[in-house]
């Protein structure tokens, strides 16, 4: 069994009498130490499947293992569990806490765990360590997403999920914070995931899945990854 | 434009009611509180005052000891200050009945000023008829008969022609609206009751006192009342005097003759006047006391209710403009002008203000005069009140709560119109952060856990709600000390007195005619029954100071022998036992005649020096050494009755004796004071409510903003994997912080106002005591927190309902 399996799954949403099928016979995996790309146009159902890979939401039918373990079973209780072990989660617009210095926001996430890393040596990697004391409002947005990077990475979780990361910054800053992802996926041997609509983000992926109208449309095994710096869009 | 306006203004009602309804319920409550405090002093005052009206109780009274007659009414109907005039005969007499005997207060009925309130049965219509009092006598009394007994004076027993009367009626007097009978020099000095009997039972040609109304209606307890009042009470005094000069002068005519004219003249005397206003009669004056309590609570709670009322509406409408700046932004670059866009905002607060005026203005005129009216009402036989609604005030609480209401909302949105519109489109950057004050005391700081760390520089985030917070909370702990404060310094006195200061419990009065034998007779009956027990004179009279006179129970002791009885103390401390010139009086005696230990005051024409200041609470008394049983006869028994006698039956019987003038239990007079202070529980039952209704509202708006405000913030430490537990309690420990410091400086807040309210009360019987046991604080702050708790449980649910997808989207 691969790191990460998903199987047939379907997920529907009920709004009154309307129901609206968001994802139906999704199938894919992902090995562990994987960078995996899921691109598809807004609408195509990727923030559905990423709230399911990440615990956050339940499924309708079909299942998801990730590292042997069937996350689709889980219960709320050990759905937190999973979120507050396994998962690092980097969001577009950061969602930093205004009120708390860098060092305190990876703090937050690594007093949640036992095995975390030190905040101030995780910032270190991220090339912060200059403004491990400032808070969200004094830090560009491109420092802000390197502390939220930090944060999912302090917990040493088995996946990294990345909504849009790029998807508030300019070019070039935009094009920094992949490469730091990357470059982690590459050194620590995480399994990095990332949500996007830019097609150009394939090239830089073990594998990608391509989403379309809430299925799989298609997905490929990329055996010459190109790195960061080299991709154009 | 105005279209767009008025549907916009529907939706956001729609989507927002709770928001709306927030802003209505917070400006009822305060409208409410203000207006229906306010309205209890003129309700409880108007009520006396048609009472009084119906009834025409007196203006004014006016006595002389020599009497008065037909040709002085004529005299005073001349003034043009008064219209009813009447003159009545009235005398205390010892009176027998099957229900009580006692001293009663027997008067002839009139018939157009003071009129008695019939309750039951009917008035008397032949001279040997008469009604009585509601509070001694039931409507089972009607056809039972009273008579004056032998004991009065043959003078008294000849001014009426009968000595027995039939009840006919049951009635109350507006003379006598508390339970207050007045004083007589019979027996122990204490009336029971009145009694009203047919005119032509009286055999005298002379009137004892003449009531007189004024032409005149003005306001009870208004300044016009005491200034036409005082004029009024001069000219009859002018009068009054011209009267008793003639009547002194025909007296002497009369008897001049037989006696001669130097001889005569001493006979008849010079006659003593009084002219006597209401403030004069207990029951009224006592009744202006207590308004003037329910008017100095009513100044105190409301400020808390219509600050938080502003506070509340003002976060809420800078919320809801916020939230709709984008909306704002749009209108701006499509061209609307900032007065059509802000008037959506205004007409959404002052309508939701206006109508939770109404709401407010209406149900508190009615309620809070009626939830006050149950508490004073066993006190007082007066009719309910009146639930007038105030229109100066009305409109006093509309204009007001739409200047608040329009103001706040003009203030919140015009800070935001004239930004650009590109500007509004654009969300506001989030409030940074900051360090707080405490990081700055690294020793304090570093032992800290980091979510108490995180929760303590929330809480000082936005100084704004932690403000409001802060004075909500330290209001419902002020007015909780407040509230259980008034009851330790009023329930508790009469506990005292009866545990503490007083260790008989049974008290005999004896005739002033008794001799030695009648009292060893006397004696004879208790001897069995109790421990011990020790003769005293016991009478109440003026005490004068250097500034002022004071009536009190004057308790003459001879040496040694009431140390058992009366314990003398102040604080913890005993006093000695005065002995030789020396007296120890009671605080509020000492206190209302100035006077201080080392000073002089004088009883019964003697000189005393204040040798000690006691603890008492209820009633007022000099103690004294007795030398001289000629001045002090030995009238009264303090009996400590063994605990397995059986205390009625041994009343009865000392009541049987025909020495025993009269017989007090201790334990019936403690059962009725408490009863009548009763009323305290409901007071503080009242404030406990008032103060959680506060809390709530406080926490609950506040909390609620908090909250939505930090939607994303809370998803997003979901998200990371805050469990339910963690996730509240990393919003809701603010709360549980700023109770506890709010809670803790209520405590002194509520002392001062304890203070206050404390000070307000005047009642001469009564001691209160100023003070606020330990445990009425504890239960403050508790009570305080446990609001907090129930607040915060309700708004887990809120917390958790919570959707992890806030974090994922765009920023608006």
């Amino acid at each position: 069994m691969s790191y990460i399996e998903v199987q047939n799954v379907k997920k529907d949403y009920k709004s009154g009498e309307l129901k609206v099928t968001a994802l139906h016979d999704v199938s894919f995996q992902i090995e562990k130490g994987e960078i995996c790309v899921i691109v598809g146009e807004s609408g195509a159902g990727k923030t559905t499947l990423l709230n399911i890979l990440g615990g956050m939401d339940t499924l309708t039918e079909g299942r998801i293992y990730v590292d042997g373990q069937e996350i689709s079973a889980y219960n709320s209780r050990q759905l937190t569990e999973y979120r507050r072990k396994d998962i690092g989660f980097v969001f577009q617009f950061y969602n930093l806490i205004p009120n708390l210095t860098a060092l305190e926001n990876v703090e937050i996430a690594a007093q949640l765990n036992r095995n975390s890393q030190d905040a101030a040596t995780v910032l270190g990697q991220v090339g912060l360590e200059h403004r491990i004391q400032n808070f969200p409002a004094q830090l560009s947005g491109g420092e802000q997403q390197r502390v939220a990077i930090a944060r999912a990475l302090a917990k040493n979780p088995k996946l990294l999920l990345c909504d849009e990361p790029t998807g508030a910054l300019d070019y070039n800053t935009g094009k920094t914070i992949l490469k730091l992802l990357q470059d982690t996926g590459r050194n620590t041997g995480m399994t990095v995931v990332i949500i996007t609509h830019n097609k150009a983000l394939c090239d830089m992926a073990d594998r990608v899945i391509k989403i379309k109208s809430g299925t799989v449309s298609s997905s490929y095994i990329n055996p010459t990854p190109t790195p960061v710096e080299n991709i154009e869009w | 434009m105005n279209k767009y306006i008025m549907k916009s203004l529907f939706r956001s009602l729609k989507s927002s009611m709770g928001r709306y309804l927030s802003i209505f319920a917070i400006i009822a409550l305060g409208v409410g509180f203000f207006a229906g405090l306010k309205n209890c002093r003129p309700a409880m005052v108007s009520s006396a005052d048609g009472y009084f009206e119906k009834y025409n109780l007196y203006d004014l009274r006016v006595i002389s000891t020599l009497g008065l007659d037909k040709d002085d009414i004529n005299d005073f109907s001349e003034l043009s200050e008064f219209k009813d005039i009447e003159g009545a005969y009235s005398e205390t007499l010892y009176i027998s009945s099957q229900k009580a005997s006692g001293v009663f207060t027997v008067s002839t009925l009139t018939n157009t000023v003071n009129l008695p309130q019939l309750l039951y049965g009917q008035m008397p219509s032949e001279k040997d008829e008469c009604i009585v009092d509601a509070s001694v006598f039931g409507e089972d009394d009607i056809g039972k008969t009273i008579t004056i007994t032998d004991e009065n004076s043959g003078e008294s027993l000849n001014s009426f022609s009968e000595k027995t009367y039939k009840i006919t009626g049951i009635a109350a007097s507006p003379e006598y609206i508390s339970s207050d009978r007045g004083t007589t020099s019979l027996g122990d000095g204490s009336v029971m009751g009145y009694i009203y009997v047919h005119p032509d039972s009286y055999t005298g040609d002379v009137f004892s006192v003449i009531y007189l109304t004024f032409s005149e209606k003005f306001d009870l307890y208004s300044d016009e009342y005491d200034e036409f009042s005082e004029t009024a009470s001069q000219k009859a005094e002018l009068v009054l005097e011209e009267c008793a000069q003639r009547r002194k002068n025909e007296l002497v005519d009369a008897l001049a003759p037989i006696l001669g004219q130097e001889a005569a003249e001493e006979i008849i005397g010079e006659p003593t006047l009084y002219v006597l206003n209401r403030d004069s009669n207990t029951g009224v004056a006592l009744y202006e006391n207590d308004t003037a309590i329910v008017s100095s609570i009513a100044n105190v709670f409301p400020v808390f209710f219509v600050l938080i009322a502003v506070l509340v509406c003002m976060t809420t409408m800078s919320r809801m403009v916020n939230d709709e700046r984008t909306q704002i932004g749009t209108l701006k670059a499509l061209g609307c002008g900032n007065v059509s866009i802000a008037m959506k905002y205004i007409l959404y607060s002052s309508s939701s203000a206006l109508f939770g005026c109404l709401a407010g203005f209406f149900l508190g005129t009615y309620i809070m005069p009626k939830v006050i009216w149950t508490i004073y009402q066993a006190r007082y036989t007066l009719p309910d009140p009146n639930y007038d609604f105030d229109t100066l005030m009305f409109f006093m609480c509309i204009i007001a709560s739409l200047v608040c209401s329009v103001g706040v909302t003009s203030y919140s949105c015009f800070r935001d119109l004239h930004e650009k519109p590109a500007e509004l489109i654009r969300p506001k950057s989030p409030k940074a952060g900051k360090k707080i004050f405490l990081e700055k005391i690294g020793v304090v700081w570093k032992r800290l856990s980091f979510l108490n760390k995180v929760c303590l520089r929330n809480t000082f985030r936005y100084k704004k709600r932690m403000f409001m917070m802060l004075v909500g909370i330290c209001g419902c702990t002020a007015l909780l000390v407040t509230g259980f404060g008034l009851k330790d310094s009023i329930a508790n006195v009469v506990n005292d007195q009866y545990d503490e200061i007083f260790n008989y419990n049974l008290s005999v009065s004896v005739n002033d005619s008794a001799t030695q034998e009648d009292i060893d007779r006397i004696s004879q009956i208790w001897r069995d029954d109790s421990e011990q027990y020790v003769f005293v004179y016991q009478e109440q009279s003026d005490i004068v100071s250097s500034s002022a006179s004071k009536s009190a129970y004057v308790v003459a002791s001879e040496k040694n022998s009431l140390e058992n009885f009366v314990y003398l103390h102040n604080g913890g401390e005993a006093i000695a036992y005065p002995e030789g010139n020396n007296a120890v009086i009671t605080e509020k005696l000492a206190e209302n005649l100035s006077v201080e230990v080392g000073d002089s005051i004088t009883v019964k024409d003697r000189q005393y020096t204040v040798s000690g200041i006691c603890d008492n609470y209820i009633n007022n008394y000099v103690y004294i050494e007795n030398t001289d049983t000629e001045v002090f006869p030995l009238n009264r028994a303090y009996i400590t009755v063994k605990s397995d006698a059986d205390m009625g039956k041994l009343s009865a019987s000392i009541r049987q004796d025909s020495s025993c003038s009269s017989v007090y239990e201790l334990e019936t007079e403690r059962r009725q004071i408490n009863d009548s202070l009763s009323s305290m529980d409901y007071i503080v039952a009242v404030v406990i409510l008032c103060s959680g209704a506060l809390a709530f509202i406080v926490l609950y708006n506040l909390t609620n903003i908090n909250i939505i405000e930090r939607q994303r913030e809370i998803a997003t430490v979901k998200v990371l994997g805050f469990n339910r537990m963690e996730a509240s309690s990393y919003v809701l420990r603010d709360n549980i912080i700023l109770s506890v410091i709010g809670g803790i400086v209520g405590l002194p807040l509520g002392k001062l106002l304890h203070f206050y309210v404390m000070s307000q009360i005047q009642v001469d019987m009564i001691n209160f005591d100023m003070r606020i046991s330990v445990w009425s604080y504890v239960f403050a702050i508790s009570l305080t927190l446990i609001f907090t708790l129930v607040s915060n449980f309700f708004m887990n649910f809120k917390i958790n309902k919570i959707n992890m997808s806030e974090s994922l989207k765009s920023i608006e």
